[in-house]
């Protein structure tokens, strides 16, 4: 018999149990080194809850329970090795003639530099790939704040439009922990808006759950 | 950063030495119970939370025992750093990509 099928069981024998149950499956979709933890702690938080919000905190719990094994199990995806990008043939000989003639602090200020600084146009020409980089960073990260406002003034259609750009953008951020952290915020909104009843919107042909 | 996480962080920032457990920082964001525990494991993962078991007897106290969360001392420093540069980011589209300017839509 599936789990699935026991919990639908035994909800008709008790409520309570049920919601033990929906909080056990909850626990099993963990890693397991991590189950022992979340058990008990999520077992004195429903124990603490009013009978009539039981349910409701088991199935959130069982709603976020991916989204929390993907966080428990983000250290082995960030341990992948970036694969190197190779350095265009323009960018090398730019940054060959600025360190010649004005010297290795200027190349490497503009290697440092962000959007807005003064030596920003010369990273654009001498680290092209880099600078394209950090501005995808910036503008996913603007429009991950977007998507987070749109969301919360209900304006769902808004927030998913903004989480598409910020999945676009992290398309070219070579920083793995920038890019890792604005993809795990995407994707707490997108828990969000998946609890949301919305009408045709969350059916996308990118796939947002 | 996120409305929930952002939400989550101010809860622990009113008082970044008191410890605090699931159900409380649920009550005191105003998020949904059983919501914040991603939001909570990304930021212990991350150097920002640290949590530790409530030191007590669960046969005596008659049920499981809690998980505490607390914002480390570097924690609450980023986390005050990274609520003001969420404040101002939205500000870099308009910069950067001029057409997009005005809202997602």
């Amino acid at each position: 018999m599936t789990r699935a099928r026991i919990v639908v069981l035994t909800a008709t024998e008790s409520p309570r149990h049920a919601c033990r149950c929906l909080v056990a499956l909850a626990v099993c979709t963990l890693p397991a080194a991590q189950r022992a933890r979340y058990a008990e702690e999520f077992s004195d938080e429903l124990l603490e809850l009013p009978h009539g919000e039981q349910l409701g905190y088991a199935l959130r719990l069982l709603g976020r329970s991916w989204a929390l094994r993907h966080v428990l199990n983000d250290s082995l995806r960030n341990s992948r090795v970036p694969r190197p990008r190779p350095i265009p043939v323009f960018a090398t000989v730019a940054a060959v003639l600025v360190i010649a003639f004005s010297g290795v602090g200027v190349g490497v200020g503009a290697r440092a530099a962000e959007p807005g600084d003064r030596l920003w146009s010369l990273t654009k020409v001498l680290y092209t790939e880099h600078a394209r980089s950090v501005e995808a960073a910036v503008v996913a990260r603007a429009h991950l704040e977007q998507a987070s406002d749109a969301l919360a003034q209900g304006r769902a259609g808004e927030a998913l439009i903004a989480l598409a750009r910020v999945e676009d953008e992290l398309q070219v951020v070579d920083d793995q922990e920038s890019r890792a952290e604005q993809e795990m915020g995407a994707e707490q909104l997108r828990d969000v808006l998946a609890e949301r009843p919305l009408s045709g919107v969350l059916t996308g042909k990118r796939g947002y759950r | 950063m996120t409305l929930p996480t952002q939400l989550v962080i101010r809860t622990l920032l009113y008082e970044p030495t008191r410890e605090m457990y699931g159900l409380e920082i649920c009550a005191a964001a105003e998020l949904p119970s059983g919501t914040i525990h991603p939001i909570l494991a990304r930021l212990e993962q991350a150097g920002w939370l640290e949590s530790r078991w409530e030191d007590v007897d669960p046969t005596e106290k008659g049920r499981p025992r809690r998980r505490y969360y607390r914002l480390t001392s570097d924690g609450a420093e980023l986390a005050r750093t990274a609520l003001a540069r969420a404040a101002t980011s939205s500000a870099a589209v308009a910069r950067l990509r001029p057409h997009l300017a005005g809202g997602a839509a």
